[in-house]
């Protein structure tokens, strides 16, 4: 693959190598001025599928519905026997006041038993009687304790703001609008300024703990967590270098290629901030990307350089001919690997698209800093002389790991591991078969599970850092009448027509349909609770508890309506509907229920639903998003990658010979998901595209270098041979180098990130594993090494 | 399974029986349950959506009967245990004469939507609770008073022949043939006031003795089984809710804030048991060993086992509002309510 194209681009570059160096150094500093200034993203709305109809309903009637866009804070007593005590009460006026004046919290929505919206109210026969709940004559004294108790008790606020055990209570504030394009809440803040009233208090009071529930919370605690990934970043380049001194004995290689790599990194950093573009957890994972496989090809240029120092050749004339070698196969994996990468671009949520491009652009500028800059800095410093001795040696001896690998090229050898590769795709994909879309744990899955699910927690437990979001999740549905994972469908109605009877009854049918769907445990509607003031407002009576004809006692009804049940001009009426989780099925069961529901009744006179809000809404958006586009998407990147490597090697055989272990590690990559349980979602689709495109290097270079012996003329097992011992070793670098560049985010404080780490690790292992073991099997019965020489025989 | 029981119950409407479905089921928890009655071994419950559900094993699993209406059904009653009466809002009559499989609508009255002005009254009323609808003309010149659209509100069965049933607005209906006929029987309570009729009940070991209770303290006695009725000086101004009798010498009325009116003498005089809640008192029971059972809001539950004289309080848990109580054979009760069925094998 020689050609006469790479040599002259090789004899042009290296003719103006200063000129080439010092405007790459220019580069990149205008570009690592750029890198310092990127920001870390807080736009909630990059993290849902924004052209998804689901969102876009969300998003239209966002005005009109709340968005379970609140937070609450669990103020639990840990030591009394339940929370009416001074010292309690006192602790939670002064939560009450921080949450209060915190920024981002909507000052007019906020409630806890200090807030005078907060009443009880009780049938009399004289119609109501009521007040608030903590008495103006409130001093703390025993007495009016025990008075606050007994209007807690007829107030309906138990399981609700009051534990079901009385032993704890909720401040519980609404944001204002935080998926406005102008919205001035700061997640990340707003949840730090959380934290900060947890720990003061927590100390201050040592009888309580708060625990603090909310979707920004959450994003504030990912958001929060995703600093400690630099960490990461700095082992992983330690520990690269190291593995690059012992495989190299060139420290000064070893130091270029690790430099040029992290380089490739600033450059990649650099554009995408000048692009406008924020990094976010999701997106966190492609600078280790780009460094890992700039490190793959430098160990590629530095590996090809040393071998041809030891065929005797001088700096100059060793670097030149590494780049002519190796600027073709170089070009296309990266191509490859940028492409791959790019077909991730059809998912529309926004931190996917980033990630896709700021993944192809890693990988664009690899081409320059690693295949360009490397064997240009090494013409002036060369790899010593320990570098070229060790070829030298390694030549004339056989590794023992090249004699295992070669074997495979043997006709025997070669039909039982293609035996084994059909057993392996049929194996995965029956595993596979069962895969999920979506989470499939409870709680948040973005962060690690509460581990008070598997152990029994003593009152008062404080857990690690990584698990307080779970853990407080827990606490709250435990404690109180609330799921944490809610879909809101939206009811549509004409103006003035959200309480009209037609309307309640359509409702309630639909009420009534979804309560019988597996994983609902119940669904508050403006229909049920009409039901209930009809009752309560005869006297507490169920005998009443009816949807009235009588579109007069439907509007008085309106005057104990929650807000949260209309909007101003009553057109719109959300359905609350609880689940039991928000795993991909459940979720689906709901949707289709509510979808086919609305195909039959929706009446634009009447009402219309629409779906869907609530957390649970916009999963099940993102999981429609995700389940529309994975096999669209592994078309795509296979598609892709297929054609750059026939085009790059004109033979439908070399694409064969690299594209089946590919297939082979993607669909055992699946089992591996369904057998440990992670679903496909925003986290992991992305591993699967990279794997693919990083995995195809592999497969690229050995062809490439296995092609090139055996147009020599070699026979297939000794061109295999040589291969391993040049490439082969490289591929074997590689393959551990990618692995620890991800290896590490197993330890991270957000889950998706470990599940990321994990499935990526397997893949560049397997991958590597994949090419050079099932690749030579492949050759040995697609490859026919007489012709390949023939023709190349003829076209020198 | 669950979920394809629940279709089953949507779907099979036509067949004999569905199939039974446990106290989990959306069936069950999912739908306010209003009333319960015996029908011989059977018990068979009603509530919201036209529900009626029945239990041949004392309340562990359910059937759903077959209805032929969605409206909120409020009080059962069987004569024995075939022959039984639903009654509920639009002054609905359903009857059985299976034991509550299947219900055939004997009388309705509904109101008439389209002839409502529709104006904006409502925002002019001063007093929004008051009930426009039927409020304002109750004690005007205007006639007499358009009812249709009441609720019915209790029922009594006599004989698989003749019930009663009493409902809002002092509405009183009977009938004589097994149902075939119903009759409005206005002017038949004395200086009827119009005010809502909560229950009918006969003393117990005293049939012949029969008791209507409502609104604003409203009291009727009737010694001939319903022909003839007279009023009973009342000991309170609020609403009752229902009537419990565990003997002619124990008969008790009980309704809002905690209420609850014991009389040894059929209702000549009265006295007052505190029953240490002050939320309403719905439904009562007479288990086997003569204990009182008094259910109402909050999940409260009032114990008696000295004939009413004192009233010993718990709380349910979940604190739900309980609509009626019904002993079960081999100890405990079901109860009915806002969260559903439930069975409590334990009272105390």
């Amino acid at each position: 693959m020689t050609g006469k194209f790479s040599s002259a681009m090789a004899r042009g570059l290296f003719s103006i190598r200063p000129l080439v160096l010092f405007v790459f150094v220019a580069v990149t500093i205008f570009l690592g001025i750029q890198a310092a200034g990127i920001q870390v993203n807080t736009d909630v709305r990059k993290m849902v599928p924004i052209n998804h109809p689901y969102i876009q309903n969300f998003l239209e009637h966002r005005n009109d519905v709340e968005l379970g866009n609140d937070v609450r804070v669990i103020v639990a007593d840990v030591s009394n026997e339940d929370i009416f005590n001074e010292a309690y009460m006192t602790a939670l006026r002064e939560i009450t006041d921080e949450v209060f004046a915190l920024e981002g919290v909507d000052p007019s929505k906020i409630s806890s038993l200090w807030t005078p919206d907060t009443r009880w109210a009780e049938v009399t026969e004289d119609g109501f009687e009521g007040g608030e709940i903590i008495p103006p004559t409130y001093d703390g004294t025993a007495e009016s304790l025990e008075l606050l108790r007994t209007n807690v008790l007829r107030s309906r606020h138990v399981g609700r703001l009051v534990a079901d055990d009385f032993r704890s209570s909720i401040v519980h504030a609404n944001l204002l609008d935080v998926l406005a394009a102008d919205s001035s809440v700061d997640i990340p803040e707003l949840s730090a300024a959380l934290d900060d009233i947890r720990e003061r208090y927590q100390a201050q009071y040592p009888d309580i703990r708060i625990h603090i529930v909310g979707a920004a919370k959450m994003a504030g605690d990912v958001m929060a967590a995703a600093a400690e990934v630099a960490l990461f970043f700095f082992v992983t380049m330690a520990l690269t270098a190291l593995l690059l001194l012992i495989d190299t004995r060139s420290l000064r290689a070893s130091v270029v290629v690790t430099a040029c790599s992290f380089i490739a990194v600033v450059w990649q950093l650099g554009i995408v901030a000048a692009l406008g573009f924020t990094i976010d957890p999701y997106s966190m994972l492609v600078p280790f990307l780009v460094f890992a496989i700039a490190v793959s090809h430098g160990v590629q240029v530095v590996n090809a350089l040393s071998n041809f120092a030891a065929d005797g050749l001088d700096k100059l004339g060793a670097a030149s001919s590494t780049f002519a070698a190796l600027a073709v196969p170089g070009i296309v994996a990266l191509v490859s690997d940028g492409i791959g990468f790019l077909t991730l671009y059809i998912i529309e949520i926004g931190v996917i698209r980033e990630l896709a491009i700021a993944a192809s652009v890693g990988v664009a500028v690899i081409i320059l800093t690693n295949l360009v800059i490397v064997p240009i800095v090494l013409s002036y410093l060369g790899v010593g002389e320990s570098a070229i001795s060790k070829i030298r040696i390694k030549r004339d001896g056989s590794h023992p790991l090249a004699n295992f690998f070669t074997r495979f090229t043997r006709p025997g050898w070669a039909a039982a591991s293609i035996l084994l590769a059909v057993v392996g795709y049929a194996g995965g994909m029956w595993i596979a078969k069962d895969i999920q879309v979506g989470d499939l744990d409870k709680g948040a899955p973005e962060l690690w599970p509460d581990p008070c699910e598997d152990m029994d927690c003593p009152r008062g437990y404080i857990p690690d850092r990584k698990f307080q979001y779970n853990h407080d999740v827990n606490i709250l549905v435990a404690n109180y009448s609330v799921s944490a994972d809610v879909l809101v469908v939206i009811g549509k109605t004409p103006m003035e027509g959200c309480n009209s009877y037609g309307a309640m009854q359509q409702i309630d049918d639909l009420t009534w349909e979804l309560q019988q769907v597996p994983g609902v445990q119940d669904v508050t509607t403006i229909a049920s609770t009409a039901k209930l003031i009809s009752a309560n407002t005869n006297e507490g009576n169920l005998k009443w508890a009816t949807i009235s004809r009588d579109q007069f006692a439907l509007n008085n009804a309106m005057i104990f309506m929650p807000d949260s049940l209309y909007n101003l001009d009553c057109s719109v009426t959300p359905l609350y509907v609880f689940l039991d989780d928000h795993r991909a099925e459940t979720l689906n069961n709901i949707t289709e229920a509510v979808a086919a529901y609305a195909e039959k009744h929706n009446n634009p006179d009447v009402i219309e639903f629409k779906l869907a809000s609530g957390n649970a809404g916009v999963e099940a958006a993102t999981n429609q998003t995700i389940a529309a586009n994975q096999y669209r998407m592994l078309a795509l990147v296979y598609g892709v990658v297929s054609i750059l490597c026939l085009i790059a090697f004109r033979s439908i055989r070399a694409v064969l010979c690299i594209i089946i272990p590919l297939g082979l590690t993607s669909i055992l990559c699946q089992a591996l998901m369904t057998w440990m349980g992670i679903g496909v979602k925003v986290a992991t689709l992305p591993v699967i595209a990279l794997g693919v495109g990083i995995g195809v290097d592999y497969g690229i270079y050995i062809y490439n270098r296995l092609a090139s012996y055996l147009k020599q003329g070699l026979p297939l097992e000794e061109a295999y041979a040589e291969t391993l011992k040049t490439t082969g070793k490289a591929v074997a670098f590689t393959g551990l180098a990618l692995a620890v560049g991800v290896v590490f985010w197993v330890f991270s404080s957000i889950k998706f990130q470990a599940d990321m780490g994990i499935l990526l690790t397997f893949m560049f292992l397997w991958n590597m594993i994949g090419a050079l073991w099932l690749l030579p099997a492949l050759a040995r019965f697609l490859l026919k090494p007489e012709e390949m020489a023939a023709k190349a025989a003829r076209q020198r | 399974m669950k979920y394809f029981f629940a279709l089953g119950l949507m779907a099979i409407f036509s067949t004999a029986q569905a199939d039974a479905v446990g106290a989990d089921d959306p069936l069950l928890r999912g739908t306010i349950y209003v009333d319960i009655a015996r029908a011989g071994d059977r018990v068979v419950a009603v509530g919201d959506r036209g529900h009626i559900v029945y239990s041949d094993d004392e309340g562990k699993t359910w059937r759903q009967g077959e209805t032929p209406t969605r409206v909120l059904l409020t009080s059962v009653c069987f004569s024995d245990a075939q022959h039984g009466w639903a009654v509920g809002h639009d002054a609905v009559v359903l009857g059985t004469r299976d034991g509550g499989q299947t219900w055939a609508k004997q009388y309705s009255d509904e109101i008439i939507v389209d002839a409502m002005d529709d104006d904006d009254e409502y925002y002019d009323d001063d007093d929004y609770y008051d009930d426009d609808l039927y409020g304002d003309d109750l004690f005007g010149d205007a006639g007499p008073i358009d009812t249709s659209g009441a609720p019915l509100l209790d029922v009594w069965c006599d004989t698989p022949d003749r019930a009663v049933a009493v409902g809002g607005y002092g509405y009183l209906v009977e009938t004589t043939d097994g149902g075939d006929s119903w009759e409005r029987l206005s002017g038949r309570l004395p200086d009827d006031e119009g005010w809502h009729l909560y229950a009918i009940a006969p003393l117990d070991g005293e049939p012949n003795t029969l008791i209507i209770a409502g609104e604003r303290g409203t009291l009727f006695r009737s010694r001939d089984r319903g022909q003839e009725w007279e009023r009973l000086e009342s000991p309170y101004h609020g609403t009752f809710f229902g009537i419990t009798s565990s003997d002619s010498r124990t008969l008790l009325v009980h309704g809002l804030q905690g209420n609850v009116w014991l009389s040894r003498d059929r209702g000549d005089s009265w006295q007052r048991v505190s029953s240490g809640v002050r939320s309403g008192v719905n439904d009562g029971a007479v288990l086997a060993d003569g204990t009182i059972v008094l259910v109402g809001n909050a999940g409260a539950m009032l114990t008696s086992r000295d004939q009413g004289a004192m009233l010993s309080l718990r709380f349910l848990s979940g604190r739900q509002t309980v609509s009626a109580v019904l002993a079960r054979k081999g100890g405990g009760v079901i109860i009915a309510g806002a969260g559903g069925l439930r069975v409590l094998e334990d009272v105390r």
